[in-house]
């Protein structure tokens, strides 16, 4: 049996079509069969096309990927041909799709936080020094030639399927750094770095309302090593910590909340968190950052919510610990202010007691009565929690407190 | 109407073997995606209204989850649930409910906590390829929210797109043909 009459007699039998119909090969269909066979064939058609298009596609970006990855060897080996130091700066076309070009060498120390993913695909592909974003879904080239400064991977931003670098040259191979330093493409910057995530705390900073990425880096530098790191119990117990920060703008869906004088810095939690995923996020800090003259007219406060702080960075800058007190122990406010707190329930506060007795088994307590309302007392005169403008200390019951919370993780 | 039987047998070959192309590649895609090793996360937005929580919306993606070392002894309790009812992993939160504010005044500290009955708030928890639901439990231990999780593959969604295309066409075709036959009949 031939494989056309085989095929036939299949049709045949699947079909359930009648001896007499196939052997006049054809017969007749009602209206619904027919609305079912050209939906058929167009569904059928259009994966088709679809399909084919794709590969279209896929084709046409390997090739665009093969023209970059020669063209960048081709620079790289003529720039390492020129005299010593001598600079070159390139711009290359690559498929648009491609959001920023990684150049990493897997047999140095890979910060793994710069770009998602990458470290581990450098781990995969040991031989590689050329990674394309997004990382999971693109291949990976090797480079001669190619030389890297400290900063290991370096990813540099493309702009409209181009991506400009400058190249330098050190002796048998070229330097590539990014032309321009905004184009530098990083996901989660390490600031202070003193372990493995899941054995720290990890606190990571955004930003909200800074218009140069250097300030904000300036800022975050100072906050922690300034303030935070200079602050006992942290000064002490720094090793438990890591810093990090997320340099790329995002909305954070920040806005000034409040009436009157009442007016604080809210964000949007969802977009908090989204942004602080780029990073190990224990607790998160958002710097707002504000003019002191515009913020002497109109005062915004610092605010406290979940386990994120937005910090008006015209404020007094030890506000930062004063919010972490909030976050991270839990520690009530120790100024006092009736109007405000005259809702609140504090029975299960930790630091703002009922009676001095509430303090009792911990020596040096200053026990003053005002602990956010009158009828509460407090474990000292002046502590950050009360007054961070004129006391630069957490003072002994608020240091234990946060101690024991440290304690936590070092178990 | 009179058709080939032939044309209908090659269309129902075609629609199988196009088919069987589209599910090869998508099951590809999966696997190399998954070798990459990647950290990946659920962020979840959530509402909470006076004891009842609702689901904004859900995503998926590369990043980082907080590790939980501090959680607190009681409040809700949020656990995500394998196909096969396994835990796969569980944590304790505190609904946020309490905003503290703070400013310096006439070189004095002043602020005041506000008190929420309703609130927005967002959770990041590890990302497990089987996780079939998402549940919250509050303080009492009753179960006050669920979400499935649906993961649609690249391949499932591929296949939707080209079903919906491929019967859209297939609806023009059709009113062009009968927009034909009505005008042949008169």
């Amino acid at each position: 049996m031939g494989l056309k009459t085989g095929f036939q007699r299949f049709c045949r039998l699947r079909l359930g079509l009648s001896r007499r119909m196939t052997q006049r090969a054809q017969f007749s269909l009602g209206l619904p069969v027919v609305i079912i066979l050209v939906v058929i064939f167009s569904v059928a058609l259009v994966f088709f096309v679809m399909d084919r298009l794709a590969d279209i596609n896929s084709l046409v970006k390997e090739k665009e990927l093969g023209n970059f990855v020669t063209s960048l060897n081709n620079v790289l080996e003529k720039q390492s041909a020129e005299s010593y130091d001598s600079t070159e700066f390139v711009t290359l076309s690559l498929p648009e799709e491609i959001g920023s070009v990684c150049f990493a060498d897997g047999s140095k120390e890979i910060d793994r936080f710069a770009k998602k993913g990458l470290a581990n695909r450098v781990m995969l592909d040991k031989t590689q020094n050329l990674f394309l974003s997004p990382i999971e879904e693109n291949p990976s080239f090797r480079l001669d030639n190619v030389e890297m400064g400290e900063v290991n991977p370096l990813c540099v931003k493309t702009r409209q399927g181009k991506i400009s670098l400058k190249l330098t040259n050190k002796g048998k191979s070229a330097l590539v750094e990014a032309k321009d330093v905004f184009d530098k493409d990083v996901d989660c910057v390490s600031v202070v770095y003193n372990g493995e995530p899941e054995e720290k705390i990890d606190v990571v900073f955004l930003n909200y309302g800074y218009t140069k990425e250097e300030e904000f880096a300036k800022d975050v530098n100072d906050y922690v090593n300034n303030i935070f790191l200079n602050t006992e119990p942290f000064k002490g117990k720094g090793d438990n910590f890591n810093f990090f920060r997320v340099d790329r703008q995002s909305s954070l869906g920040c806005s000034i909340k409040g009436t009157g004088l009442q007016l604080f810095i809210a964000c949007d939690s969802f977009s908090v968190k989204n942004a602080a995923s780029e990073c190990p996020n224990d607790y998160i800090f958002v710097l707002a950052e504000r003019s002191k003259i515009k913020d002497f007219v109109k005062p915004v406060r610092s605010s406290a919510f979940s386990n994120f702080a937005k910090i008006n960075t015209a404020d007094e800058k030890f506000v930062l610990v004063h919010e972490f007190g909030h976050i991270f122990s839990d520690l009530d406010d120790e100024y006092v202010d009736e109007g405000y707190y005259g809702g609140e329930d504090f029975s299960d506060s930790i630091n703002c007691k009922a009676s001095c007795e509430g303090f009792d088994g911990v020596d040096g307590i200053e026990c003053e009565e005002g602990c956010s309302v009158g009828k509460l007392y407090r474990s000292s005169k002046d502590s950050i929690m009360r007054d961070y403008y004129k006391s630069k200390e957490f003072m002994v019951w608020n240091t234990k407190i946060i101690e024991e919370k440290i304690g936590e993780y070092e178990d | 109407m009179k058709i080939n039987w032939r044309l209908w047998c090659f269309t129902l070959l075609a629609v199988l073997l196009v088919v069987g192309r589209v599910s090869t590649e998508a099951a590809e895609v999966d696997d190399e995606s998954a070798g990459i090793g990647n950290e990946k996360v659920f962020l979840i937005g959530l509402s909470y209204d006076n004891g009842r929580i609702k689901l904004n919306e859900m995503i998926a993606k590369i990043g980082y989850a907080p590790d939980r070392k501090l959680q607190p002894d009681e409040g809700f309790r949020g656990e995500m649930v394998s196909f096969e009812e396994e835990v796969l992993y569980s944590f304790r939160f505190d609904v946020p409910l309490k905003i503290n504010t703070d400013v310096i005044d006439n070189n004095e500290v002043s602020g005041n906590v506000i008190v929420l009955n309703e609130t927005n708030f967002a959770l990041l928890v590890p990302y497990f390829e089987e996780t079939k639901e998402i549940n919250i439990y509050d303080e009492n231990d009753e179960r006050v929210f669920s979400a499935k999780v649906y993961k649609p593959s690249a391949g499932n969604r591929r296949w939707l797109l080209m079903a919906v295309i491929g019967l859209i066409v297939g609806g023009v075709f059709m009113v062009v043909y009968l927009g034909l036959r009505k005008k042949r009949k008169k």
